[in-house]
């Protein structure tokens, strides 16, 4: 929640709050340096362990020359660990920021990329290609199942976004037909995955589950260029929707175009959700979880609630991608299993605190 | 008020009944025969004559085909839709010979969601033959307990989950249930007179010899890789052949995937990706019946080139092979797990020779000729 500032009254009760904000503000940038550092200290712990004992100088020779290590730990590093790791973190911090802005402009602590029907649609897409074997042609092997997902990703959120403009639909409305979309999606899935063959079945249960191991170099890049475009958009937009938090009307009395900033907003996000999904499949949570974390930490204040849901969902991601490896050593279960158990302590703690102290 | 009341609920009673009256009028009257426990640990009674079976998986015809001579066909009265979905090659090369293949009712595709209680009991069977797990009807399904009402046995057999403890025991029950026992005997014999000598040639090898594998399950099929089985299935095939399955203590259940970096910290000796038919351009193993050994050869070699395979130690040094993936559910298995010998232990039992075994297999027990491609050596680097 934000504090307000009073500009008006006495000059000492003025100075005095205006350096408890600045004092504030100090505080926020600095918890969001600390997560920063715990995310490096996530990703550095997700780097050096593995199944395979490989010493951190090993790692250290095979980052700075790649060539005289032995192909093993070359492929390890550059193939396995280094992509997987980066990944995780680009992922939650995708989704975090998707959730983040879809709550704020949706006015809905409920919104995120799995609420409004992204995944759904996705996962749909994905079947379409690895149970009917549909897909664009041209496209190569490997692009079609996340080519397939982002394009009915996108389509989904388009939908959500013309009924929203068409019907001038209210925002529990649009959350509401985001269900709807989600819903539908899931019916289709289930449908494909009535005709589907065994095999078919399993990839596409896998693919639903969500995994890193689809991580590599091209994507990571894709990735991060969305990721960076969709922060700074969405870092110029921060004022406007701090203010929208104070609700529509005080929004559009600050000069906002509340309609344009949020159909805008939505469409944006939808497709930063829709690409990251698309990638390493339906991985719910994040996006829900990480703005309210953030939130709890930040306050509402965009400038410092943006970047916070990014990096709370990277660091959450982070911890996942560990988990993930570390349950079963050797084994990879689905990093999207893993996600809701790792994210629900940090939710305990941070989230459920906080609302109990402001009743 | 009361009387009306009571044959209004007699009447409802004898409704609900309908079904299973009808069924037990339509279906002819079964003898009691042997009773025997089936290999989901159920006593069912035999019936002393069948004429209709009713297969609950497709593949299940790799077993009945083992114990009907020329005519593998003639009293499949219906079946799942996986043999002709997921084995569309076994499948033509029975068309060919028996075009009336096309004609036997279907009861589902290839998912046990997909089984029609209602097709399934209309074919009026006198015998069922189910899979304990997989692709049709299982121990749980409606099916059972509705034939089972209707006086129609319901025996289950298992090729799949513990291949090597079950393959002859199924067979021993298929043969008493469809009273082709002499040529159940003959298959256990030919099965058993083979499975003891690589028995005995396994223990001729030190355990410490024993090389390790790793299995790679329809391979480049979902993309990524290193998709495995852990304890049973071809797991318990690889270690009858004298193999370690390195995936077998690192698996909690019988599928699931390892990390690369795990398969390539543990060095196996030898790769094996298995695979069965193909599937627009996906990268797959190409293999099994109509296969030629060309076109199979060609997609492992195309399979190895996914990123980051050429650090497993046994790709990088050539130990590399394809096997069909259906010996994962078949009583075929023995010829599996003569290849496997085979390349697990190159040149040693040069007399165990998975092709003659094969040929020795078709000619003797089966009604279609042999063909395709079943294992399959990549190219050595």
């Amino acid at each position: 929640m934000t504090r307000p500032v009073p500009f008006e009254g006495l000059d000492p009760v003025h100075a005095d709050a205006s350096r408890r904000y600045r004092r504030l503000n100090a505080l926020r940038a600095l918890g969001l340096l600390g997560i920063v550092a715990l995310i490096v200290i996530a990703m550095a712990m997700d780097f050096t362990h593995g199944p395979s004992p490989l010493a951190l100088g090993d790692l250290w020779r095979a980052l700075v020359s790649p060539g005289k290590v032995s192909p093993e730990v070359g492929v390890i590093v550059w193939q396995v660990r280094l992509p997987y790791a980066l990944m995780a973190v680009l992922v939650g911090a995708c989704l975090g920021l998707a959730g983040g802005e879809m709550q704020t402009i949706l006015n809905n602590p409920l919104a995120s990329p799995y609420t409004l029907g992204v995944s759904a649609a996705a996962a749909f897409g994905a079947a379409l290609a690895i149970v009917l074997d549909m897909h664009i042609p041209g496209v190569p092997v490997s692009w079609q199942v996340p080519i397939n997902a982002f394009a009915f990703a996108l389509a989904s959120a388009l939908i959500l976004d013309g009924v929203a403009r068409w019907r001038a639909l209210p925002t529990a409305g649009v959350v509401l037909m985001g269900i709807a979309l989600v819903f539908v999606f899931h019916a289709l899935v289930s449908l494909l995955q009535f005709v589907a063959t065994e095999d078919a079945l399993q990839g596409l249960v896998f693919w639903t589950l969500g995994s890193l191991v689809r991580a590599d170099w091209t994507k990571l890049a894709v990735l991060a260029i969305a990721l960076l475009f969709g922060l700074i958009l969405a870092l110029r937009q921060s004022w406007a929707m701090t203010a929208l938090r104070l609700g529509e009307d005080r929004a559009a009395s600050f000069g906002v175009d509340v309609k344009r900033l949020r159909l805008g907003t939505l469409l944006r996000v939808s497709a930063l959700s829709a690409l990251t999904v698309s990638f390493v499949g339906t991985i719910g949570f994040i996006g829900l979880i990480s703005p309210h974390i953030a939130r709890a930490l930040f306050g509402e204040d965009h400038r410092f609630y943006l970047p916070g849901c990014v990096m709370v969902g990277a660091l959450v991601m982070s911890l996942a991608s560990i988990a993930s490896k570390g349950i079963l050593p050797g084994v990879i279960i689905p990093v999207g299993i893993v996600t809701a158990l790792v994210g629900i302590p940090f939710f305990l703690v941070i989230v459920v605190r906080a609302s109990g102290r402001m009743s | 008020m009361i009387p009306s009341l009571s044959l209004r609920s007699t009447l409802r009673r004898l409704l609900c009944a309908m079904p299973f009256l009808l069924l037990a009028l339509v279906s002819p009257l079964a003898h009691a025969g042997e009773t025997v426990t089936d290999m989901a640990g159920r006593r069912v009674t035999l019936p002393d004559h069948v004429d209709r079976v009713l297969l609950g998986e497709g593949r299940l015809l790799y077993a009945m085909a083992l114990l009907e001579g020329k005519d593998p066909l003639h009293r499949i009265v219906g079946w799942q839709g996986d043999l002709q979905a997921l084995d569309p090659q076994t499948w033509a090369t029975y068309q060919k010979a028996f075009p009336g293949i096309d004609r036997i009712p279907l009861i589902g595709k290839s998912s046990e969601a997909t089984v029609s209680v209602e097709k399934a009991l209309s074919l009026k069977p006198d015998l069922a033959i189910f899979s304990v797990g997989g692709h049709g009807p299982s121990r749980h399904n409606a099916l059972v307990q509705r034939f089972e009402a209707a006086g129609v046995p319901v025996v289950f057999v298992d090729f799949r989950q513990s291949p090597l403890k079950d393959t002859l025991p199924s067979i021993e029950l298929m043969g008493k249930a469809l009273q082709r026992q002499a040529q159940a005997q003959a298959y256990i014999d030919f099965y058993r007179q083979h499975m003891a000598r690589v028995q005995a040639a396994v223990a001729s090898v030190p355990a410490s010899e024993h090389p390790r594998v790793f299995v790679e399950l329809l391979a480049g099929v979902w993309g990524g890789c290193c998709h495995t089985v852990g304890k049973g299935n071809l797991g318990e095939l690889v270690q009858a052949a004298g193999g370690v399955n390195i995936a077998a203590d690192l698996l909690p259940g019988v599928i699931g995937d390892l990390n690369l970096e795990q398969v390539i910290a543990s060095a196996p000796e030898v790769y094996v990706a298995t695979g069965s038919r193909r599937e627009g351009d996906r990268p797959a193993l190409h293999i099994g019946a109509q296969t030629p050994i060309e076109e199979s050869r060609r997609s492992l070699d195309a399979l190895l080139t996914r990123p980051g395979l050429t650090a497993i130690k046994a790709i990088r040094e050539g130990h590399v092979h394809g096997l069909w993936h259906n010996y994962y559910d078949s009583p075929y298995n023995i010829v599996a797990v003569e290849a496997f010998l085979s390349w697990f232990y190159p040149g040693r039992f040069p007399d165990i020779d998975p092709a003659a075994t094969q040929a020795e297999l078709y000619k003797r027990f089966l009604a279609v000729p042999p063909g395709g491609t079943y294992w399959v050596d990549g190219d050595k680097p």
